[in-house]
């Protein structure tokens, strides 16, 4: 599967959007409240219906629709799961539309502000999977969580719990465990060694043996997450990973890591999506793409800001000396013209000595 | 009165109350600690009562920034590091040897009280036009990342190292501009 454009009219914080995705990395920045895990949702919504109407050989439209339905109010939890609330909210009654195209075709849906969904369209054509990964990872929460998530009403959105589900599929048998070899290299060797799921917790396993997930470094447990994932197949090429700010929690040491770790993924034939606020992991990849480091993969960057109306612009450029507006630029500018200030005026508070 | 300093295509206007020496091509560091092989220096000390003590290195890569282009980064961080450490060696030795200690009395004087204010100042100029608000702003960007470096370098003196250009000084360090001079034929 291969997402190439999403337009949005009137959905969330966007007025009317229309992106055009790279099949290789596609990486999002802007400030808080811009749309960009919003964006990443939805693909994911619309994606992740797709798929499991797909698995459970759904056709029926209205079905599928009712799906989207439920896992729009599961993934984004509006209030009271009324999808109605992700419309945008200008006043009168209006609806959302969104759709996406992929390489095989095109799945389409309108939403009022009602929270009535209509499926234009259906593309049931796709192979490969979406994989949603949250910023919070998975690993140390996965114990007992499936369980409590589905008995009670947790506050945690269904991406989470997808992630989960998707962490409990069985390993792969030794032939298909080959065939992802390719995938799973670069991230045994970040990680340092193996994942295994004991009973209902994981471990990492070397040559020193068992080591606790909940004792790894967080940044690593996502990693060993991934692992997991594309050792079980949930992550396989072809498939789609939609990945909410990697670099939370992880040491800049790790991020410059990480950017290698995101290319060699792409270059096995998954597409990638990430939101993140990284100024390292961002530059690090615009460097690559800059550089053509991975000629391979192809990349695209674009920037989310809201107009002084508060509506949400994209901006799109092939690294991100192109993208304009540039949040993390503007932020470093801002930094840099705060420090100096500093600087210019630091004579006027001396330090106390030292007692 | 003000004190003019010329540094290759670069004029510095020192206002009132500063006391600057051309720290690099003075006679006393070459004398003094220049003689020593290795030595280095920075471009310029400046000393003000109330704000304390400016050194200032300056790096001009207008027309050499392919040969220069590589130096940016950590190289220049530990270069103007080793310039600061020499040069404030060197200001020692020259209070403690000159036959006119007077001028350097108020520079060290700021060295060695901590209560006073002692700052790093690179002045980093690159061959590249800034025309739009855009590039003005990505060269900021830049330089915040470079003043991470340098800042580096000199934590062994004083933690206020800062890299500005004619194009990211914002005028503000009391009394001290700059100007650009023409190319010379």
């Amino acid at each position: 599967m291969i997402v190439k454009r999403l337009e949005l009219h009137k959905f969330s914080v966007f007025e009317k959007a229309e992106i055009d995705f790279s099949p290789g990395i596609n990486v999002f920045i802007g400030a808080n409240g811009t749309g960009k895990t919003h964006l990443l949702k939805l693909l994911y919504c619309l994606l992740k219906t797709v798929e499991n109407a797909k698995r459970d050989g759904s056709t029926d439209q209205k079905l599928i629709g009712g799906m989207l339905r439920e896992k729009l109010a599961r993934v984004f939890r509006p209030d009271d799961l009324n999808t109605g609330r992700l419309v945008w909210r200008v006043g009168g009654r209006i609806s959302a539309r969104a759709r996406v195209d992929t390489a095989s075709g095109s799945t389409a849906f309108t939403l009022s502000n009602l929270g009535n969904l209509n499926l234009e369209e259906a593309c049931l054509l796709e192979s490969g999977s979406a994989l949603f990964v949250p910023s919070r990872e998975a690993l140390s929460i996965y114990e007992g969580f499936l369980q409590a998530y589905e008995k009670r009403e947790l506050a945690f959105d269904e991406t989470l719990y997808d992630l989960c589900v998707a962490l409990s599929g069985s390993l792969l048998r030794e032939t298909f465990a080959q065939e992802v070899s390719a995938l799973a290299k670069p991230l045994e060797e970040m990680l340092g060694g193996q994942i295994v799921l004991k009973g209902n917790r994981f471990y990492r396993r070397t040559g020193d043996g068992l080591l606790e997930a909940h004792l790894l470094a967080e940044g690593l447990r996502k990693v060993a997450s991934l692992l997991h994932l594309v050792q079980n197949g949930s992550l396989s090429p072809g498939g789609v990973l939609l990945w909410d700010e990697p670099e939370a929690n992880l040491n800049p040491k790790l991020v410059a890591r990480f950017a290698g770790l995101i290319q060699e993924i792409a270059a096995q034939g998954v597409q990638v999506f990430l939101a993140t606020h990284d100024f390292l992991l961002s530059q690090e990849l615009s460097l690559a793409a800059e550089y053509s480091q991975a000629a391979n993969v192809s990349m695209r960057f674009f920037a989310l800001s809201l107009t002084k109306a508060g509506a949400a612009q994209v901006a799109a450029g092939d690294n991100l000396v192109d993208l304009e507006p540039n949040p993390i630029l503007d932020e470093f500018a801002a930094h840099y013209d705060r420090e100096q200030r500093l600087f210019a005026g630091s004579h006027a508070a001396p330090r106390k000595a030292r007692p | 009165m003000s004190t003019v300093v010329d540094e290759g295509r670069l004029r510095f206007t020192f206002g009132d109350g500063w006391i600057v020496e051309k720290y690099d091509g003075h006679r006393e560091y070459r004398n003094g600690i220049g003689k020593l092989p290795g030595s280095k220096a920075v471009d310029v000390v400046a000393s003000n009562p109330g704000q304390g003590l400016l050194l200032i290195e300056v790096k001009d890569f207008r027309d050499h920034r392919i040969e220069n282009k590589l130096r940016v980064g950590e190289d220049l961080a530990t270069e103007l590091g080793q310039k600061v450490r020499d040069s404030v060696a060197g200001m020692v030795g020259a209070l403690r040897n000159s036959s006119e200690p007077g001028q350097w009395q108020p520079h060290v004087g700021h060295l060695v009280d901590r209560n006073r204010d002692v700052r790093v100042l690179l002045w980093l100029e690159e061959d590249r036009p800034y025309p739009s608000a855009v590039e003005e702003r990505n060269h900021k960007a830049r330089q915040a990342s470079l003043v991470k470096e340098i800042k580096k370098a000199c934590r062994w003196l004083t933690p206020r190292a800062f890299v500005v250009s004619r194009a990211s000084y914002g005028g503000l360090i009391q009394g001290f501009a700059v100007a650009s001079l023409p190319t010379q034929p």
